[in-house]
């Protein structure tokens, strides 16, 4: 089953409650839920790791999903050994669930997938972590990765996202149709959009020794890195996140500026997470795409910082 | 059957229905909920997506693209510093996306002088023409392989900063 849209003029004065179009409204209910994904991240470079060692390849954001629907990351690979594993973990910063997969191919496609138990969804996102083992010796090499919400079925009653399903057999041929069933059929697809905001921008490099990669700065000024662009958003006023992970070497920390259309965003002194909200129009957001910006400085102490992920996300509202 | 055209009512911020009994009978009432979960399924709430990137000269990047249902093309825009070509192309795709830019390096190959190039959103199988991710509509979620090539071996000179897909929301067969 998946969402089947219903035909123009279905809905007609005198429409029982038991006929096929209300039943068509109310399966989509539950197939939209089933079926509607998020994407949280689309990742484009290389991220490598040689030898048998765990290593950390790189870091998102996850935001909402108070429901614990399954993220999965879809990845490309190559590797020169027999075998190699990959692993997902989707934490809050103390409680963490895991998943891993193990690669046999020398290249192919593959993935990974989390279903959060241990951590919980909040105004706060949670982060995933993708690390890479290979065989001693050997490499195993990403080219490319997708994160996403993958959806299952809801659950009975209502769910932390306020969805709830509805029956398709309240009520006897001809009899009224309960107002309550109509509410809850306009609400849950708001919030079946709210529980899995998407990513409307996403950057990420392979983490590493801050003194390298492809953004990193020890400069107290702010470097043009590079030219973000954003989709075409609507037209309404929305909240949207930033959400950025910095490495440090020695004490330094990071401001970040990021220019979207009429935005400017700032995040400044720190490292690791970093991350706030900010509210636009698509108008907005769309505006001289071509001077869009992100810049980065060291802001305090000394050494060296680097841009390993931005991410712009619709925030949950 | 008849086509049926995107649904266009922003998802988020949420709108809570507040409905008080007893509410009169009215076709509306289901015509309104349709309307919703249309939307929830076309481009009320499935946007495009950005990937960032610094690909360099002579780089291939192979990307899973998130495609809603009812779209079959996608509005490329890739934003490009310096020379060279550019060539896009997905397992549905006839022509490649292809752009060629030529000129002065020293002039050009400069984060700030990054600019941005992109197909129209016509669909169509012309190389300017937004990029075929599915070979014919469906009502599903679903993901294609894109390839992102760039070539400037006789200059040596720009990055590809970013790649954004834009869908296409289409009227299709219901």
């Amino acid at each position: 089953m998946a969402y089947t849209p219903i035909d123009n003029g279905s809905f007609i004065p005198g429409t029982p409650g038991t006929s096929t179009a209300w039943d068509s409204v109310i399966t989509n209910d539950g197939q939209l839920y089933a079926s509607k994904p998020a994407t949280y991240a689309l990742a484009s470079g290389t991220f490598v790791v040689s030898g048998s060692s765990e290593t950390i390849v790189a870091y998102f954001g996850l935001p909402a999903n108070y429901d614990q629907q399954t993220i999965q990351v879809l990845f490309g690979y190559n590797q020169d050994g027999g075998t190699a594993t990959v692993k997902l973990q989707v934490t809050d910063g103390s409680a963490a669930d895991a998943g891993t997969t193990t690669v046999t191919s020398a290249f192919g496609s593959g993935t990974v997938s989390v279903t959060p138990s241990s951590t919980s969804g909040s105004s706060t996102p949670r982060y995933g972590i993708l690390s890479l083992t290979a065989t001693a010796g050997k490499f195993i090499a990403l080219g490319s990765f997708l994160v996403s919400l993958v959806p299952t079925t809801a659950r009975a009653g209502e769910s932390p996202s306020r969805y709830a399903g509805v029956s398709s057999t309240w009520a006897a041929t001809e009899a009224p149709i309960p107002s309550g069933v109509v509410e809850r059929l306009r609400n849950n697809p708001f919030y079946v959009a709210k529980d899995r905001p998407s990513a409307i921008y996403s950057w990420l490099d392979m983490s590493q020794d801050p003194r390298g990669g492809l953004v990193y700065t020890t400069e107290t000024a702010y470097q043009f890195v590079v030219r973000p662009f954003v989709p075409r958003c609507p037209p309404v006023s929305k909240t949207y996140r930033v959400w950025a992970y910095v490495e440090r070497y020695n004490t330094a920390k990071a401001s970040i500026q990021i220019v979207v259309g009429n935005n400017l965003i700032e995040l400044a002194d720190d490292f690791g997470i970093m991350t706030t909200t900010f509210v636009s129009t698509g108008g907005a957001m769309n505006a001289s795409a071509g001077l869009n910006e992100i810049r980065l400085k060291l802001s305090s102490g000394s050494g060296s910082v680097a841009l390993r992920t931005l991410q712009i996300l619709e925030e949950p509202s | 059957m008849g086509l049926k055209a995107p649904g266009y009512t922003p998802m988020s911020p949420t709108q809570a229905a507040a409905f008080v009994d007893p509410v009169p009978a009215n076709a509306a009432h289901p015509g309104g909920v349709d309307a919703i979960q249309h939307a929830t399924a076309t481009a009320g709430h499935n946007f495009g997506i950005t990937v960032g990137m610094l690909q360099r000269d002579g780089e291939t990047m192979t990307l899973a693209v998130p495609v809603p249902p009812s779209v079959v093309y996608m509005r490329l825009s890739v934003v490009m510093q310096g020379v060279g070509t550019v060539s896009i192309d997905s397992t549905n795709n006839g022509a490649a996306k292809e752009w060629a830019i030529t000129g002065p390096k020293q002039y050009q190959d400069f984060p700030m002088a990054a600019f941005v190039l992109g197909t129209t959103g016509i669909p169509g199988d012309l190389t300017s023409s937004p990029l075929k991710v599915r070979s014919s509509a469906a009502w599903t979620w679903t993901t294609e392989v894109v390839t992102v090539t760039f070539t400037s071996a006789a200059s040596g000179g720009g990055v590809i900063h970013a790649v954004c897909f834009d869908p296409i929301f289409e009227a299709q067969l219901v």
